[in-house]
Order: C-alpha cells, then sequence, then structure tokens
C-alpha cells in the first residue's frame, strides 16, 4: 500500500445510493420461478420433455391423417420389412421376395402394389412359380436349403473326423444365397434396396401396418400412464393426507397399512388382478391404481407431518388460523415438487408395468395394440423379422428414457439442495 | 434385540396371513372355474369334479381347508396337471430361478456397490459419467426388450450363446445378465447417491480430520454408513429378481417358476396359481424379515422398540 | 512461551463454483503462539470457518487454496504431502466442529472413536487404546466413561457429545486445537459448560487454541487475543483488551453494540443494517464499506491498508490513515464505546 499523497476528493462522505451501486442487481424469483428456470437450463430434460410432447402430440392426432387404421389387415402383405430388396423383372416393373419367398410387386420407388399370382407352388422342389402380366417369374429356394443339408451333414460326420474343416463349411452355407429368382428363366440379381413406401415400420404377422400400431401403442401406454399417475396421485393425495393430518394413533394404523401392502409382491397381485377382473384397459389401470398408491401416500404424509411441526405453522396455528386453511395455503405449493417428481416416475412405471402384463399375455387384448404386445407378438419371428420387434421396443424405451430424464431433472430443479 | 426379532416375526406372519387371505379372496372370485373351458360336462360329473376338489363346500369351510392344509406343507394338486401335486410342480420350477436369481443377486450386489462407490468417488468425472449413463439405459429399457435384442445379437447374429432352454452354464449367461441390468442399475445409483450423501456428513469430516487415511475414510466410515439403505433394498430386490424372471424365463424358455406362474394363470390352474403365489410371497416375506434383522445389526440408532 | 506454533501469510483460499470464483478469502495473516488461546470473530460468510479448514487442509472440492502460505511448526503446511498432512492431522492439529450432532459416526462406538485415533498416532494396541479413550472421557468429564465408551453417540446428549468430541480431539494431545463454532449449537447452560472445561484443558495441556465463532461473548470468555474477520479479510486484530475497550474499525464497534449487555437496560441493540458483500464480486475498496455509517469515497475504490493503532492492535481501516479527516462521531463512538465497555 502506498502512503503517498492521497486526492482530497476521496476523503469525502460517500452518499447512500453510491453504497448500493456495487450491488449486483439479482431479480428474485418465485420458487416455481426459479425451477422453470433451473430446468429449462438442463438440455436434457428439456430435451426429453420436448420428446414427451411430440410423443403426445403423434399419440393424439397421426390416427385421424393416417391412412390406414391399426387393427385394418391386408394379409397378401404380411411380414414385409420397412427396407426391400427388389429385383427389376423387366418393363421397369419390379418385384419383392417376401422371407416366405412370396413374390410381390412393387413399385421402383417401393410402393406395394400387388402380391403376384401364384402359377404353381412345388414344395417337393422348393420352387415356387409366379406369374406377373405375361412373364413367369421362378422363386428358388432349395439352395440354400441343400447348402444347408450338406452342412449338417458334415457337422455330423465332424464328430469324428477331425479333419473337416467346419468354419469353412459355415462360411460357404452363410454366403449362400436363400433363393433365387429368375425372369422367364433369366436369373435376375436384387437391383436396389428400397425403403417400403406403403408401410414405412413393415407390417405384422396379419399385414397390418406396424407404424400405426406403434402408434396405437402409444395412445394405450400413455392413457395407462396418465390415467395410472393420476388415480394414484389422488388415492395419494387423500390418504397420505388424512393420515398426516390426523397424525398419532390413525397414522400408526394407516402406515401399519401401507408397510403390509409394501411388502407383498406387487407385481404378483397386479397379475392376480387382472386374472380376477377380465382383461382390459380399465383393469389395467385400476390394477396398477390400487397396488402403486403406497409411495404418493408416503410423500404426502411425509410432507403433512413435516409442515405441522414447522415453526410458522405453530406460529399461525397460536394466531388462531385454522389447520387446514394453513396447510392450503402452504403446504400445497410446498408439495409440488416432489408430488412433480413423483408423477413423472410413476408415468414410466406404469406404461412399464402394462408392457410387461401385455408381454406376458395379460394385457389388452388384439386387435388393440399396446408396446408390450408388440413386443410379444414380434417375439415368435425374432429371428426373421426383428424390425417387428425393433420399431415397438425403441418407443418404449425412448419414452420410458424420455420420462426417466425429465423426473431426474424435475428432481434437481425442484430441489437445489441435491444439486451439486 | 430379541424382542424386536420377536415382534418383527410376528409382523412376517400377520403379513404372510393377509396375503394368504388376498390370494384366496381373489382365487375365489375368479370369473369362472377350471372346468368352463372344457367340453361340458354332466352334471352328475361336474358335481363329482367339484367334490374331489371340494368345491361343493361352503366358501368360509373351503378357506379352512386352505389355510389348514397350506400350514401343514399340502399345497393341493393342479387341476391341469394330472397326477402333479402343486407342490411337486413348484419344486421342479424353482430351481431354475432360484439358480439364476441366486447368481444375478451376487453379480447385482457386488457389481452394483462397486460401480456405485467408484461413481460417487470420481464425482462427475468420466467413471461417474459412464456409470450414470449405463445406470440410466439399464433403469429404463424393460427387460424383456432387453432380453429379446440380447437373443438376437448374440445368438441369432453371433452364434455365441444358445437361444432357448437350459442345458449348459451358457444358457444362463443371458437370463442373469438380463435380470440383472435394471437392479444393477438401480443398486449403483442408489450406492452413489447414498455414498455422496455420506460423503456430506460431518463425521466424514471427523474422520478426515483425525488424520485417518482415505482408504479407511471411505473404506470405514463412509461404506458402513451408505450401505444402510443400500441393504434394505436388497430384501424387495429379491422379489423385483424373482418378478420379473417372468419375463426372462418365457423369452428365454427357461421351465422356471415365473414360466409356471404366467402359463399356470393362462390355464386358469387355481391350485398351481395360489400355490406359485402363496410360495413367492412367503419367500419375500422371510428375506425382508432376514434383511430387517441385519439391519438391526448394522445400524445401532434402530429402536428395538 | 512466545514461540510461534502457527503461522499464517496472506493466505488465499477459493470455491471454484459453475458461477465462478468465490473469494472466501482474500488475504489473511495472522500468527498464533505456543500455548495461546486467539479468537476468530465473524458473521457467517466472512471467510472464519474456510481460515480453519485451509490449515488443515480439509477443503473440499470446489474450495482450494490459491496462494499465501501456512506455516506450522517451522513447516509449510501448504507444500508438504498429504501423507505428511494426515500425520499431522488429529495428531499435532486437531478440529472440533460445530453441530455435536452429525460430527460424531453414528454406527460405531464413541470408545471406538477415540481409540481410532490413538491407534493411528501413538500406534497403541487395542487394548491400551481402550484404556487410554476411557481416561480421556473421563478428563473430559464425562460420568462412568468405562461404560459411556461402549455407547453409540445417539446415547449422548448434546453436549456429552461435544465433551466426546472434545475427546477424540484431544486424544493426541495436539500442539494446537481448533474450535469452530463447539457451542453454537448447544443450550447456554452446556455452552457454559464447554466453554469452561475448554479453558482448563487449554490451561492444564499446554496446547495453542483458535476457536471460531460468531459470538463475541464466547471469546471474551477464552481467548486473550482476538481476530475480527469480515468480507475474507481480517477488519481488525488485538488483545481482548484492545478488541473490546477500544475498538477501531467501525465494524468491530457495530458488532459490540449489537450484542446485549447486561448491565445496562437502557441501551438499545444496534444492528449493523445491510448484508455481508457478494465474494463472487468482492469488492475492490473495503469490503464493509456498504455497510458503514463513515464510509468515504476511498472506501469504495481502494482496499485500506493495516494501520497499526498499537502494538499487536492493527486494524484496516481508512478512518486511521493520518490524512483523513477527522470524523466527530467516529471519535465519538469510540470514547461511547470505549468508556461502556470500560464499565464492565
Amino acid at each position: 500500500m502506498d502512503h503517498n499523497k492521497i486526492d482530497s476528493d476521496m476523503w469525502k462522505a460517500l452518499d447512500e445510493e453510491e453504497k448500493d451501486a456495487e450491488k449486483v442487481a439479482r431479480p428474485s424469483l418465485t420458487y416455481m420461478q426459479d425451477a422453470w428456470r433451473r430446468l429449462r437450463k438442463n438440455k436434457v430434460a428439456v430435451a426429453s420433455l420436448v420428446g414427451i410432447i411430440l410423443i403426445i402430440l403423434s399419440a393424439v392426432f397421426v390416427p385421424f391423417v393416417w391412412h390406414i387404421g391399426y387393427s385394418e389387415q391386408v394379409l397378401d402383405f404380411s411380414n414385409i420389412p420397412p427396407v426391400l430388396d427388389i429385383y427389376n423383372v423387366g418393363d421397369d416393373k419390379y418385384i419383392y421376395v417376401t422371407k416366405e419367398y412370396k413374390a410381390i410387386q412393387v413399385d421402383a420407388d417401393g410402393t406395394l402394389l400387388k402380391k403376384c399370382t401364384v402359377l404353381k407352388e412345388d414344395v417337393n422342389n422348393r420352387t415356387c412359380l409366379y406369374e406377373l402380366d405375361g412373364s413367369q417369374i421362378t422363386v428358388d429356394y432349395s439352395l440354400y436349403f441343400k447348402a444347408k443339408s450338406k452342412y449338417a451333414d458334415l457337422e455330423r460326420r465332424a464328430q469324428n473326423d477331425p479333419s473337416i474343416n467346419l468354419g469353412e463349411a459355415l462360411h460357404e452355407l452363410e454366403s449362400t444365397k436363400k433363393c433365387e429368382v429368375s425372369v422367364d428363366g433369366r436369373v435376375v440379381e436384387p437391383e436396389k434396396q428400397v425403403r417400403n413406401k406403403t408401410y414405412i415400420m413393415g407390417t405384422d404377422y396379419l399385414g397390418r401396418d406396424l407404424f400405426i400400431r406403434v402408434i396405437h401403442g402409444a395412445r394405450i401406454s400413455l392413457l395407462v400412464g396418465f390415467a395410472a399417475a393420476l388415480v394414484n396421485f389422488v388415492i395419494g393425495v387423500f390418504y397420505g393426507g388424512i393420515s398426516g393430518y390426523f397424525g398419532g394413533r390413525v397414522d400408526n394404523v394407516m402406515m401399519r397399512i401401507c408397510d403390509t401392502i409394501d411388502s407383498i409382491p406387487t407385481t404378483l397381485y397386479v397379475i392376480l388382478f387382472m386374472v380376477v377382473l377380465e382383461a382390459g384397459l380399465g383393469t389395467i389401470i385400476l390394477a396398477l391404481s390400487i397396488t402403486y398408491w403406497v409411495g404418493m401416500a408416503r410423500i404426502v404424509r411425509g410432507q403433512v407431518l413435516a409442515m405441522k411441526e414447522q415453526e410458522f405453522v405453530l406460529a399461525a396455528l397460536s394466531l388462531g388460523a385454522s389447520l387446514p386453511r394453513i396447510l392450503g395455503r402452504h403446504l400445497v405449493p410446498n408439495m409440488m415438487g416432489p408430488i412433480m417428481v413423483a408423477i413423472t416416475m410413476q408415468i414410466p412405471n406404469a406404461i412399464f408395468t402394462e408392457a410387461f402384463l401385455s408381454f406376458v399375455g395379460l394385457g389388452i387384448s388384439a386387435p388393440m395394440a399396446s408396446w408390450g404386445s408388440l413386443c410379444n407378438d414380434a417375439l415368435g419371428g425374432l429371428f426373421t423379422y426383428p424390425y417387428q420387434l425393433f420399431f415397438p421396443a425403441i418407443a418404449i424405451s425412448v419414452t420410458m428414457l424420455a420420462f426417466n430424464l425429465l423426473g431426474d431433472g424435475l428432481r434437481d430443479a425442484l430441489d437445489p439442495k441435491q444439486r451439486k | 434385540m430379541g424382542r424386536y426379532i420377536f415382534k418383527r416375526v410376528v409382523s412376517a406372519i400377520v403379513t404372510i396371513w393377509f396375503i394368504m387371505t388376498l390370494t384366496f379372496v381373489l382365487m375365489m372370485n375368479i370369473p369362472g372355474d377350471p372346468f368352463t373351458e372344457d367340453k361340458v360336462l354332466s352334471p352328475e360329473i361336474k358335481q363329482a369334479v367339484y367334490a374331489k376338489y371340494g368345491l361343493d363346500k361352503p366358501v368360509f369351510e373351503q378357506y379352512i381347508t386352505y389355510m389348514t392344509n397350506y400350514m401343514t406343507g399340502d399345497f393341493g394338486v393342479s387341476f391341469k396337471k394330472v397326477g402333479l401335486t402343486t407342490k411337486e410342480i413348484i419344486l421342479s420350477g424353482f430351481p431354475y430361478s432360484l439358480k439364476i436369481g441366486a447368481w444375478a443377486s451376487l453379480f447385482i450386489i457386488v457389481g452394483g456397490v462397486a460401480m456405485g462407490v467408484a461413481a460417487a468417488l470420481r464425482q462427475n468425472r468420466l467413471t461417474d459419467r459412464g456409470v450414470m449413463i449405463l445406470s440410466t439405459l439399464g433403469a429404463t429399457i424393460p427387460s424383456f426388450v432387453l432380453a429379446s435384442v440380447f437373443l438376437y445379437v448374440f445368438s441369432k447374429q453371433l452364434g455365441w450363446v444358445p437361444s432357448f432352454g437350459v442345458g449348459t452354464w451358457k444358457h444362463y449367461i443371458g437370463p442373469i445378465l438380463c435380470i440383472s441390468a435394471f437392479n444393477l442399475a438401480f443398486l449403483a445409483r442408489l450406492t452413489r447417491t447414498s455414498v455422496l450423501e455420506v460423503l456430506q456428513q460431518d463425521y466424514i469430516r471427523t474422520a478426515r480430520a483425525k488424520g485417518l487415511s482415505e482408504f479407511t475414510v471411505v473404506g470405514k466410515h463412509v461404506l458402513r454408513n451408505a450401505l444402510i439403505p443400500v441393504i434394505t433394498y436388497i430384501g424387495p430386490m429379491i422379489a423385483t429378481i424373482l418378478t420379473g424372471s417372468f419375463v426372462i424365463e418365457k423369452v428365454f424358455g427357461i421351465p422356471g417358476i415365473g414360466q409356471l406362474f404366467t402359463s399356470s394363470i393362462l390355464n386358469r390352474d387355481y391350485t398351481l396359481i395360489m400355490g406359485i403365489t402363496v410360495f413367492f410371497a412367503v419367500f419375500l416375506v422371510v428375506l425382508v424379515l432376514i434383511v430387517d434383522i441385519i439391519y438391526v445389526l448394522i445400524d445401532p440408532r434402530i429402536k428395538y422398540d | 512461551m512466545n514461540e510461534t506454533l502457527l503461522k499464517v501469510e496472506d493466505l488465499r483460499t477459493s470455491f471454484f463454483t459453475h458461477l465462478g470464483e468465490v473469494k472466501a478469502i482474500r488475504g489473511v495473516s495472522f500468527s498464533v503462539r505456543k500455548g495461546e488461546a486467539i479468537g476468530i470473530v465473524g458473521e457467517s460468510g466472512s471467510g472464519k470457518s474456510v481460515t480453519s479448514l485451509s490449515i488443515m487442509r480439509l477443503l473440499q472440492h470446489p474450495g482450494k487454496v490459491t496462494g499465501g502460505s501456512i506455516v506450522f511448526k517451522d513447516q509449510e503446511i501448504l507444500k508438504i504431502t498429504e501423507k505428511e498432512m494426515r500425520s499431522i492431522r488429529g495428531n499435532e492439529i486437531a478440529m472440533i466442529f460445530q453441530d455435536p450432532m452429525t460430527s460424531l459416526n453414528p454406527v460405531f462406538t464413541v470408545g471406538n472413536q477415540i481409540v481410532e485415533s490413538l491407534r493411528k498416532h501413538q500406534k497403541m494396541s487395542k487394548e491400551e487404546a481402550g484404556k487410554k479413550a476411557v481416561d480421556i472421557l473421563k478428563m473430559v468429564g464425562i460420568p462412568d466413561p468405562a461404560k459411556r465408551a461402549n455407547n453409540f453417540p445417539h446415547e449422548f446428549s448434546g453436549g456429552m457429545r461435544q465433551r466426546a468430541m472434545i475427546a477424540i480431539a484431544l486424544s493426541c494431545q495436539p500442539d494446537l486445537l481448533i474450535a469452530d463454532e463447539p457451542t453454537t449449537a448447544l443450550d447456554v447452560t452446556i455452552q457454559a459448560q464447554i466453554l469452561e472445561l475448554m479453558k482448563s484443558l487449554n490451561q492444564k495441556l499446554d496446547m495453542s487454541t483458535i476457536l471460531i465463532t460468531h459470538d463475541l461473548g464466547v471469546v471474551a470468555d477464552v481467548c486473550s487475543r482476538i481476530i475480527v474477520m469480515y468480507g475474507g479479510l481480517i477488519m481488525e486484530e488485538g488483545s481482548k483488551e484492545d478488541i473490546f475497550y477500544r475498538p477501531r474499525h467501525p465494524y468491530t464497534m457495530g458488532l459490540l453494540k449489537s450484542i446485549p449487555k447486561i448491565n445496562n437496560e437502557k441501551q438499545r441493540l444496534i444492528p449493523i443494517t445491510g448484508t455481508p458483500p457478494d465474494l463472487l464480486n468482492p469488492p475492490s475498496g473495503c469490503p464493509f464499506y456498504a455497510r458503514c455509517k463513515y464510509a468515504m469515497v476511498i472506501c469504495r475504490t481502494k482496499q485500506p491498508p493495516y494501520f497499526e493503532v498499537d502494538e499487536g492492535h492493527r486494524t484496516m481501516c481508512w478512518l486511521l490513515h493520518p490524512e483523513a479527516p477527522g470524523n466527530a462521531d467516529y471519535e465519538a463512538q469510540q470514547g461511547g464505546v470505549r468508556s461502556e465497555a470500560g464499565r464492565q
């Protein structure tokens, strides 16, 4: 510090206003504004929120504008994947050969036209003869079959003869074409890969459009998720509110009941309820609601109890305010945070349980579709038609992820104490 | 201590009674009965069949019979699998489920705790990020999706594991991994949160102020406290493993108890449904009881009242 | 007795948060002599606790010492390895924390937590350490110590727990004891007991003590020298008498006026209005200027140097600059405080 001469102006008294000059004006925010500000800063949570809104919007509106209904079947077009290897059969006509060796006429851009007329199906020689506008198309699927039986034979012999190179044989088998297509005796190769324009996600085993079924599944899943969360919320708030408000013996008994419910395996009982109450959408929601409200009730009870012990509540009580009034004024806004987080976390739980039930075969029944039942339907043909599992699986995983990430984000935003 | 355990045992018995009664009431209310699907039976035969299974008695009498039979370990005979008792069927399936469940539990507890502790100690660094991403995925991807993807990739595409059944140890890899995923993720998160919270505690600062090494601080002071909530989760976790196995056993074609349960429901095999439910429930309540007792041994703050 | 045990020089500590660098300590220097008890006083956020954690090298992420030196027994603490530091912590420098309720590990017995320290630093056998722990518990005034050693912390009352904390801290007979708000969380009667215990132990064991508190009453009882901190800086340092009877810093004066005095019923308590400075953007001048009645233009722009009032009594305030114009009110206040305090 220099002790040299200091400008005399410096010794003047400082105005009161000037004292505040350096104070940073930070706007004061309400709890919710602050939480919203924090949530907006969390990119993952915002992306999840946007994703959820998009899923909800498409679940609600897409079925109105889509050209195919969710239960419409076209058996000719069953098990068609979303990407097609097409053969040029002359005159700019194209066909696609399914995994079941059916020939289907398609556009050059991938629009399905019609199934080719079968002239002759020779099961013994594993060939099939189709007719398309005068030209004859032969689908020969015996090659792969022969290669396979040759390999099986080799494999059997290899057990006794170590000199046989199975790896090479396997490689040969894998490089064998599954089928050979010839037009009027001339062998053709797949010309190009196009996207399926008619069914953008392909079709299921009954020729139903997978896209609209996934969207329909979203409707069912979201409906179940939101409805179950809502019912849980109502039951939880009432039960927990009563338990916490009265406290003492009432609370004790009510919480013991919760403990007992907690200690029974809920999934098991959801399943039993499903059996007793006959499968259906309402039943699923009911079964989920009967068993999953305990968590919500505990949160509400905890908040009410904590609230009752707060000193400002005691102060207000001693000034003559009634407890219900205080709870209404202070409790509800205070509980919003934990309840919102709990609801956001409960929705994916409900969606998951519904999918689980449908997957086991106890959920909603055909022709309705949920993500779980779509996955269940796809399981049988998993190795042949993996796309049938892919789309509903992606849909449910992304939705669960979005809800969970949003829940995490909400918790961080609503409970800044937990933030690092 | 003895008093505490006694109280817990009594409450476990009450829970089991409650579960058994609830199951009975539910079963009584199932619309139709196991014989409605069969060809129309003549009234005499129907009556004979009903009498054989005691279905013609008043409900309360059936309830008493049911309770006393279960008390003596008699779970009745299967309605649909002729000649087999429920107990035999359960005991035939349970070993598979137990094997998968036990390995999965071991994997989850060791892996989850290790991952959680590692993540917490390296908070916001690469290890932590990795564990968090894995656990978020593990907690959100449904087990049936995971199992199907596993089958498609490792069985169909790579051919590393067989796809179906229970022949060799290779058959168990998929089921164990897929059953573990969710709980592994959950446990890792729980441990991480718990360790982070304990690390913030004043008594950890006290331990550090004593000059203890970081190894002692974490290994003794942090872990002992952080694992308390983790232990409470493990009892119910085994429940999710067993119930989660419905799906896994279905996808991987394992003839375990989960598979039996789903098929018994689709077949409306009442005695089997009842038997499995009660078996599950008792198993669970006993597990939770054991965890509760371990819990008081670890946390001295629990009052034994 | 005049040997310097601890010398802190120009210590700077910051917390690197996502909002920016919070400069919690901005150049703090003081020293502690052997056997001396000094008090560090200040309101929350003044940097007093951060100072003690810096000395112990117990700052948690994102806190970091950014400059200065801490010399303990001729050893630069900021430069030694973590392992060397561990052999000092709990052994030569021990610390007591504010909240005895949360500062003891709930899952280990009290005895176990004392034994831990003894075994680590004194290399005692389990039995020896167990016996020693009982002795120490007895020394800090815990009745029936042999039995109580096997109790868990939750079986102790608040005051007892703080005694147990003191027992842990004293177990290895440290040269320096840092007590961070040791009585704040306790009832008034228990406070007095704990302070009495600390005072007697301080004399008995010939150790130096740094007592950190926001309560001037507490330091008056125990400490011979007092440091007043504000906004991460030492505002005034002096003997107990200097601070209580001859304060020269407006902040110290304000502090004294804001505590009740038992002998003067009519006097009003005068709060210090305003809030402490934002250490994310610390003021370039005196940290107290915004709340200071006598603030001048220079106070806002330039940080004042220390002015030596007396030997061992220094104050960071422009009012003490020889060129500063006299402020009648300030002079009068000084007298006022002095005469009032003098009557105590």
